[in-house]
Parts: C-alpha cells; sequence; structure tokens
C-alpha cells in the first residue's frame, strides 16, 4: 500500500472519528440537559 | 603560549567569523523579531518572548571544553535548557501540565446552553487533514532519503500545527519521536498561535460577505445547572478515553483542570491552576522551546516546509470551519453567522475575541461572543480529539 494510500485512509478515518466524538459529546449534553434542566441543580455563581 | 591563552579566552568572538558564526547571527535576527513581535506588537508575548530569548541562549557560542553553549551542556553534562527540555517536553509533561490550567480556565457554560457549536470544532479539523496529505506529496522532496514512516509521522505533526493547538502539536511531535524537527514544528505552532489576529481576518473576509458577516445569533443569558457542570468533564474524559485512548493525556488533563473549576470545592487550586501553574509552566515551555531553535537544526530547507505547510494548515482549518458553516446555513432556518465556524480552532479564547472583533467591525451591535466562545471550547476538544486519531490511525498504518 502505497503512502499516499495510507494518508487517505487517515484522513477519511480520522475526520470522521473526530465527528463521531464529538457528536457523542453533543449527545451527552442533550442527555445533560434533559437530566439537569436550569433550576434543578444549583446555579452556577460564575 | 600567551596568544593561545588570548584565543581560547576569546574563542565566542571569533567563533561568530566563522561559518556556523554567521548562522548564529541569522539566528539571533530572528529571535530578536520573535522578541519585538512579542514587545512591540503584542502578539503572544508570554510564550514568543520566553522563545525567542531561548532562542538566543542556545544559539551562544560553544563553549571549548564541550563545544555545545553552555545552557545546552553535553550529554554527560547537560545545560539546564537541556535539563528542562527532558524533564518538560521530551517525556510530554509540559504540555499535559499547560491543559491542565487550560481546563481550569474554561467555562463551557456557553457551550452547554447551545451543544450544536460543538460541530465547527470538528469542522475545523479539517485543515489539520487536508495539510496532512499534502505534507504526504511535499516530504518526499524536500527531505530526502524519508522513509514512508518518517513521511507519516512528520506530516501528522505538521497537519496537527493548524489546530493553533501548541501542547498537541508538541505532543503529536513527542510521541512520533520527531525530536530533529521540534524547533520548526513548535515554533510554527506557537508562533502561528499568537497570529491568529493577523491570519484569520483575511480568510474569513475572503469567504463571507459582508451580510453574512452582519448575520446576529440569539443568545439568552441562561445559567447552566451546576451538576451539567461538573458531570461534563467526567463525561468527556471517558468518551474521548475510551474511544481514542492516545487522546487521554491531554483530554484527561484538561477536563481534571476543568472539574476542579466547576466543583465548588477547591476553588484555591482552581485559582493556582489558573494563575501559578499556567504562569510557571508557561516560562518554562516557551523557554525551553526556545532552546531547540539551535542554527544547524533550525536554519534548514525542512524548516522553510514545515513553517509554510503549518501556514498552510491554519488557513486550512479556518476555512474548514467557515465554509461548514456556509453548509450548515443552506439547511438551517436560524441563520449562522459563517464566522464562528473559523473559532472552531483552538486558540482560545483568542479566535473567539478575533470573531466578535471582526463582527462588531461590520454591526457594533451584534453581539456573537457567546457562540463563538461555545465553537472555541469546542475547537479545543476537536484539536485533542484530532490529535489522538491521527496518532492512532497512523501508528496502526505503520504496521502494515
Amino acid at each position: 500500500m502505497s503512502v499516499f494510500v495510507k494518508g487517505l485512509i487517515a484522513t477519511g478515518l480520522g475526520l470522521a472519528g473526530v465527528f463521531l466524538v464529538l457528536a457523542l459529546f453533543f449527545v451527552a449534553i442533550k442527555l445533560l440537559q434533559k437530566v439537569t434542566p436550569e433550576g434543578k441543580g444549583e446555579a452556577q455563581d460564575g | 603560549m600567551f596568544q593561545t591563552l588570548l584565543t581560547d579566552l576569546f574563542s565566542g568572538v571569533s567563533f561568530l567569523f566563522t561559518g556556523p558564526g554567521l548562522k548564529t547571527l541569522v539566528m539571533f535576527i530572528i529571535a530578536g523579531i520573535l522578541i519585538w513581535l512579542a514587545i512591540k506588537k503584542d502578539y503572544e508575548p508570554a510564550l514568543l518572548l520566553p522563545i525567542g530569548f531561548g532562542a538566543i541562549l542556545a544559539n551562544l557560542p560553544p563553549v571549548l571544553e564541550m563545544m555545545a553553549p553552555a545552557v545546552l551542556g553535553t550529554a554527560e553534562a547537560p545545560g539546564f535548557l537541556k535539563v528542562l527540555f527532558d524533564a518538560g517536553i521530551a517525556n510530554e509533561l509540559f504540555p499535559v501540565l499547560i491543559f491542565i490550567a487550560v481546563g481550569a480556565m474554561i467555562d463551557f457554560t456557553p457551550l452547554l446552553k447551545d451543544p450544536s457549536m460543538i460541530f465547527f470544532g470538528a469542522a475545523a479539523q479539517f485543515g489539520i487533514f487536508a495539510t496532512f496529505l499534502v505534507s504526504i506529496l511535499l516530504i518526499p522532496l524536500v527531505v530526502p532519503g524519508a522513509d514512508d514512516s518518517l513521511v507519516l509521522r512528520l506530516a501528522s505533526a505538521i497537519g496537527i500545527i493548524g489546530a493553533a493547538d501548541g501542547p498537541t502539536t508538541l505532543y503529536v511531535a513527542n510521541h512520533f519521536q520527531l525530536v530533529e524537527y521540534m524547533a520548526p514544528i513548535s515554533v510554527a505552532a506557537y508562533s502561528y498561535m499568537s497570529l491568529v489576529p493577523v491570519i484569520q481576518p483575511p480568510v474569513i473576509r475572503a469567504l463571507t460577505t459582508k451580510a453574512e458577516r452582519q448575520i446576529r445569533m440569539d443568545y439568552h443569558e441562561e445559567k447552566s445547572s451546576k451538576t451539567a457542570l461538573i458531570l461534563f468533564p467526567v463525561i468527556v474524559t471517558l468518551v474521548a478515553g475510551i474511544l481514542v485512548p492516545m487522546s487521554a493525556p491531554l483530554v484527561g488533563a484538561l477536563m481534571f483542570g476543568n472539574l476542579i473549576r466547576e466543583c465548588g470545592v477547591l476553588e484555591r487550586l482552581s485559582k493556582t491552576a489558573q494563575n501559578e501553574l499556567a504562569n510557571l509552566v508557561t516560562i518554562l515551555l516557551g523557554i525551553t522551546i526556545g532552546s531547540t531553535m539551535e542554527a544547524q537544526n533550525f536554519l534548514r530547507l525542512d524548516t522553510a516546509l514545515i513553517m509554510l505547510l503549518g501556514l498552510f494548515a491554519f488557513v486550512f482549518d479556518t476555512a474548514g470551519g467557515v465554509l461548514f458553516a456556509k453548509l450548515l446555513n443552506l439547511f438551517r432556518k436560524n441563520k449562522v453567522n459563517p464566522m464562528i465556524g473559523a473559532a472552531g480552532i483552538s486558540a482560545f479564547p483568542m479566535s473567539a475575541r478575533v470573531i466578535q472583533k471582526m463582527a462588531k467591525e461590520d454591526d457594533p451591535y451584534n453581539f456573537v461572543l457567546m457562540q463563538a466562545t461555545s465553537a472555541n471550547v469546542s475547537g479545543q476538544l476537536g484539536s485533542i480529539v484530532a490529535g489522538g486519531m491521527i496518532i492512532t490511525l497512523v501508528t496502526m498504518l505503520l504496521k502494515l
């Protein structure tokens, strides 16, 4: 396998991986918003 | 005998008139420019000034007995800057400590209010991978004899420069044992970080119309629940640590710092992380990076390539974020100001401030700082994940 093809694989999977992990963070935040709506937890000071 | 004594005594002066001595003078000029940018232009002075001064120290004439500058010394008798390099850069300690401090400074509230901004932190990593590919094509032309392993490892570190995330760049370069290229890679990463106000605005203006830059976005000033702010760093650490284990040291340090900030019972530690820890490590990190800028390692063709590709990565990361925002606007009812996409790089909080400043230039009453900050902290997370991904993937591909 040529080094450029390896680069292409790393690029495709890398970008997909970044989007996937950050999408999971998004889902986590959405769940947190549901589980701990404003006013339910103690409000942040700053 | 007297003449020999005099020659030895003033060996530093005579060194300046040799071939390597002239290169030293060039390095003094480069170091002077960095210090000038720090003091006169106020570009990240906390980083550029120590880097510039470290470069001066590392290029002082060699001590006769050890044939190396006293601050660097030899393997048997290392100087203080070599000791700092081995203690903090070669083993990735300084980048991790910096991330604890950065984590303690980050307020994720705007992101928890509007989590859709997190995708800009992913889109703005586009430049990393585009530069990675371009580097794979160009490195063999500039570094003759570079094998596939060196090409992939060096391309990874060059690509990461685009994230404007110095610690992650150092982390990737260290992991791939690119000691010989540490100077240009780290100098490019930290210089471009400090040049965010210079590099980003023209790229953004080239890709957006004035009407697009004037788009206003709603933001409601609300407080996040404390429970959410405490749980968020723990969840992020678990998700990133399980899916991309190579990102664990950086994301773990960042989120540890953030948990100290948000837990509400460690205010003293939080302030120490934000101030004393950040300041101490910044001083040591900057001068140690500067010490890698020895003339023989820095004044080379591949340095120019790394600096150029680093700039390319930075520009493409900015462009990636802006274009992603414009793409989203094709489908969204509530339009996003496309400048927000550019804040998806990791230079926190400078990029968000630059975006707000640009927004005010086109509309004095446009306030997009909160959205830009959300994208900016997402970029911090995105660049760490991208660094972890690229290490994991390249390590796996090198085994094929």
